[in-house]
């Protein structure tokens, strides 16, 4: 499973395909405060699309390179902030 | 020599620099013409590298912003006159035109064209590289008036 | 509206009307090498000047055009009739464009749609006969539109990509991939795509939409964009967009107007040197490598130094730049420009290391020992020729007709004063002062109306096209001669003219031009020649339409006139042939014998001789069976101005146009006439009819008893006819305003125009009022 809910947080890991997206945003929807991605090699843009209209903050640092070169910088919350809003 | 008189239209200068536009649109001319009046250069026009090459002949330009396409002479053949007068050989030249090939810069360069900017040019563009190859400073640092 | 615009409209219709005359000529003459160059030119130029506004549409369909006519010119695609076809369209089309741009400073709503079909059929026309024809629409380079628009674009990328560009020289593209809503389905995933693009710069992504809120997001609708910069070329690029061109467009942008577009933001961390800096340093290497002619070489060396040296002054390098200027000294003087190269090349490496703060200090010393020259003031090339706005033209026009009439007020001043206030000498003052205003108010008329002349290719260049067409629709073969366009004469005339013309020439290739194969049996060239001739005989403009085709046939003529009602049997047989042929000109004739939609609802001659007529015209024709026809149309020059001669009618005033005067002369009552009801009287031994204007206009004053009446001797509709009124009064130039509201609706007039003391002048239409 490369998704799953880890207490205050999502935790992504390896390849999150489509499905994922519908996952994060029901965990969204229950209340999950971040999204820990240090473990994600590659991201569906259907997951994208979730963490850029969710407002979800982010943690650590994607494990592939090319995610972290570009979706970093894409992605508004900095990754060690809660999201208090 | 390396205080010939050309050193003197550099950086700063009182009189406003002269600034020759060939191009045969109008539209183009007014354009830059425009852009570049408004950085307070003093501005001519000709409407083809013929024109061009007498005007520069009888006046001296710190800059040419030549069209390559234009009818009766283009903007290469345009450069290679001016290079091969002595008056007028050392005035540099920025080349502009819709062609945005690797191949387009190059025969800009090979024609003894200083620079070159794909067209549409924006104002900013223009105007900044404009002042980086007459050699003015960006407009906040020159004192407006001497 | 916005000068640079009002600009580009003017400049847009004279190189859309260049374009379509070379385009036809090209079709004639498929090898004429100087019309593709001209064509190709046109295009482009105007294709360039439109990327300087946000007209996308207008843009893309040039740009296909310009490809079209590009593989015309150099891949040796010949250029077909359809080709042409959908070429004539998109200038067509970009004109109607202009026109939109004119009035609303906007294309219409419906213009992306149609740019879109139209460039895809432009591309389909030639792609279908050349070999690389297949690249797509939307991903086809299509720079100079949208960069405009790029601006905005490169508002989604990081501030920090000015410190990643700053490091960078040459260009870059933008690609905006915009996926499809429904990609997902399709089991795609854009951003996998996005981020396979080489040589990326950035990247970037923005909501189509504004984001729903998580309860009300369909994450499996995509509602993505993705913004990339990359250095890769377009091929390597659209190979990778290969399956979804349509979703993404590439622009190429130099890295210098990038800089400049992107939001400045925070200030870059490291004092790096201005990239523009780096960029064109690179150039005078480029420059100084690149093999030049022995005669250029010293003027390259000493442009590519002192643009170097300018570009290092300028980002406050003023030690590089004064190295710069001492190795171009070194390189000149030994005649090897590998110090200057390796000079600029060093300080081009050493850049980042340069601390700004250093060159910070004053200007180089010794500046302004040197002051330059003192300066010439700013001189602008004036423009050899000016545009006008037509209606600044019409508007000086009306003023200078205004001035007419109220100098024509100035002789019943001076009448006034010596007759009412008997001051003769007042009287002969201002009648030498009218003398003077007249005299320069006359010359200020000509220069305005010397303005206001036109060549009349303004007309003449649209009907190359018309009759290409015309001739295709028919199946008919017509080569158009066009012979003294550059014959002038008033906007106006030449306005009025091309209705007429154009009702003539459908005429002439729907009846008169035979199909290719009856020309053959008949022995003539398969090809008809219609001729379209202009040339100034004094005052007058005459046109000629010259068909060598059917010729017309009086007895058909006649009978056809005949069974229209329109002559009776009396009159057909009486009927000389010359009479026959100007039945064509006849209300309600019409000699096709079904309507065609080429020639119009059987809307006759008729309707050319009454334009011709209105606008102080005459038509003449000639014609021989079998071997064609010629019309000719005179009209004035100008008419702009009427001159009308005034008449007093039981004191009442009313204008009579000069131009069908002959003569004025007093009949003896005595030797008028009387022939049953009607009157006549002999002019150098011919009957010349008498009628009374004041029968005319049905007045009922009594017919003034005098010995002799004056008589106005007018030449109406081919007649020499003479005009019996009370008194003459004087010759003047007066401006002609046709009658407005109820009574326009008034027959026989043909306009009014103000007097100088302020009464309104009816001038007559003698020839509506004879014939009624």
């Amino acid at each position: 499973m490369s998704i799953r809910r880890d207490g205050d947080g999502i935790l992504l890991e390896g390849v999150c395909p489509i499905e994922d997206a519908e996952a994060m945003l029901r965990h969204a929807q229950e209340g999950a405060g971040f999204v820990d991605w240090s473990g994600c090699t590659h991201l569906h843009a259907a997951c994208l699309q979730v963490l850029l209209s969710s407002g979800l903050a982010l943690r650590g640092t994607p494990a592939s390179p090319l995610l972290a070169q570009w979706l970093v910088p894409m992605l508004p919350v900095a990754s060690t902030q809660l999201s208090e809003a | 020599m390396p205080d010939s008189p050309a050193q003197d239209r550099t950086a700063g200068a009182d009189a406003p620099a002269k600034i020759l536009v060939v191009d045969d649109a109008t539209v183009v001319r007014l354009y830059y013409g425009q852009t570049l009046a408004a950085e307070g250069y003093a501005m001519a026009e000709a409407i083809n590298g013929q024109e061009g090459i007498e005007r520069a002949l009888c006046e001296r330009f710190d800059l040419c912003v030549v069209d390559v396409n234009m009818p009766v002479m283009d903007g290469y053949a345009f450069v290679r006159a001016l290079r091969a007068e002595p008056a007028t050989a050392a005035t540099p030249v920025l080349m502009t035109s819709t062609q945005s090939g690797d191949v387009d810069r190059r025969l800009a360069v090979e024609a003894g064209a200083n620079f070159y900017l794909v067209k549409p040019v924006q104002p900013a563009a223009l105007a900044a590289t404009v002042a980086a190859m007459i050699g003015r400073r960006p407009a906040p640092q020159e004192g407006s008036s001497a | 509206m916005n000068e640079l615009l009002a600009s580009f409209v003017t400049e847009a219709r004279d190189l859309l009307a260049e374009a379509a005359e070379d385009l036809l000529a090209l079709e004639r003459t498929p090898d004429d090498e100087a019309a593709i160059n001209r064509l190709f030119r046109s295009v482009h130029t105007l294709k360039g000047s439109s990327g300087l506004f946000d007209v996308a549409p207008l843009t893309r369909i040039l740009h296909a055009a310009e490809d079209m006519f590009q593989a015309v010119r150099e891949q040796g695609v010949a250029l077909s009739a359809e080709m042409v076809d959908v070429a004539l369209r998109t200038l067509d089309q970009t004109g109607l464009w202009i026109d939109a741009l004119e009035r609303n400073q906007t294309l219409p709503d419906t213009a992306a749609a149609a740019s879109q079909t139209l460039a895809a059929t432009l591309r389909a026309a030639f792609g279908s006969v050349a070999t690389g024809g297949a690249a797509a629409t939307a991903a086809s380079p299509d720079t100079a539109p949208e960069a405009g628009a790029a601006a905005e674009l490169l508002a989604c990328f990081d501030a920090t990509l000015r410190r990643v560009l700053s490091r960078e020289s040459g260009s870059f593209r933008l690609i905006t991939y915009e996926p499809d809503e429904a990609c997902f389905f399709k089991g795609e995933d854009p951003l996998h795509l996005a981020l396979q693009i080489p040589g990326m710069a950035a990247l970037a992504s923005t909501a189509r939409s504004p984001w729903q809120t998580p309860d009300a997001l369909d994450p499996f609708m995509c509602n993505l964009r993705f913004h990339a910069l990359s250095r890769a070329g377009h091929d390597t690029l659209e190979a990778l967009f290969r399956y979804v061109p349509e979703q993404v467009t590439i622009l190429d942008i130099p890295a210098a107007a990038l800089l400049h577009a992107i939001p400045a933001g925070a200030a870059p961390a490291t004092p790096a040197a201005n990239p523009l800096t780096g960029e064109l340093l690179s150039a005078q290497l480029a420059l100084l490598d690149a093999p030049a002619p022995e005669a250029e070489r010293a003027g390259r060396w000493a442009a590519a130094a002192d643009v170097a040296r300018h570009v290092l002054q300028a980002d406050g390098h003023n030690a590089a730049a004064a190295s710069v200027a001492a190795a171009h000294a070194e390189a000149e003087a030994a005649c090897l420009p590998g110090r200057l190269r390796s000079a600029i090349a060093d300080v081009l490496a050493n850049l980042a290391a340069v601390v700004p703060a250093l060159a910070a200090a004053p200007a180089m010393p010794g500046r302004d020992a040197q002051a330059r020259p003192a300066a010439e003031p700013p001189e602008r090339t004036a423009p050899r020729t000016l545009r006008i706005d037509q209606e600044k033209i019409d508007q000086m026009m009306n003023l200078v007709g205004e001035l007419i009439v109220a100098k024509n007020s100035l002789p019943f001043l001076a009448r006034r004063a010596e007759q009412q206030f008997g001051q003769r000498e007042l009287g002969r003052e201002i009648q030498d002062q009218y003398s003077v205003i007249d005299r320069i108010a006359q010359e200020l008329q000509g220069s305005v109306m010397a303005v206001r002349m036109m060549p009349m290719g303004q007309v003449f260049q649209r009907f190359p096209r018309l009759v290409r067409d015309l001739a295709r629709k028919l199946g008919k073969q017509v080569e158009l001669v066009i012979e003294g366009e550059q014959t002038e004469a008033d906007k106006n005339v030449i306005e009025t003219l091309f209705d007429p013309l154009l009702h003539m020439v459908r005429n002439c290739l729907d009846h008169a031009v035979e199909p290719p194969a009856e020309r053959i049996a008949l022995g003539k060239p398969e090809t008809a020649i219609v001729k379209l001739a202009a040339r100034q005989d004094s005052d007058q403009v005459v046109i000629e339409i010259i068909d060598d085709g059917r010729g017309l046939d009086p007895e058909k003529l006649k009978r056809k006139a005949y069974e229209r009602g329109l002559i009776d049997e009396d009159r057909m047989a009486a009927m000389s042939d010359h009479e026959a042929r100007m039945l064509i000109f006849a209300a309600g004739f019409s000699t096709a014998a079904t309507i065609s939609d080429v020639s119009g609802r059987g809307v006759g001659m008729d309707v050319v001789r009454n334009a011709v007529e209105k606008a102080g015209g005459r038509v003449a024709l000639s014609s021989e069976l079998g071997r064609g026809t010629t019309v000719r149309l005179n009209l004035p020059l100008s008419m702009a101005v009427t001159r009308v001669m005034t008449v007093t009618l039981h004191e009442r005033l009313f204008g009579i146009p000069m131009d069908l005067i002959r003569e004025t002369v007093r009949v003896p009552a005595a030797d008028i006439l009387r022939i049953k009801s009607s009157e006549a009287f002999l002019l150098r031994d011919r009957v010349v009819p008498l009628l009374r204007l004041a029968s005319l206009l049905e007045m009922t004053e009594p017919e003034a008893a005098g010995d002799d009446v004056a008589v106005l001797v007018v030449r109406v509709g081919g007649q020499t006819i003479g005009l019996g009124i009370t008194a003459f009064g004087e010759g003047m130039e007066v401006i002609l305003k046709p009658l407005a509201g109820m009574l326009a609706a008034l027959g026989g007039y043909a306009g009014t125009a103000l007097l100088g003391d302020g009464r309104v002048l009816l001038v007559l239409d003698l020839k509506e009022l004879i014939a009624t």
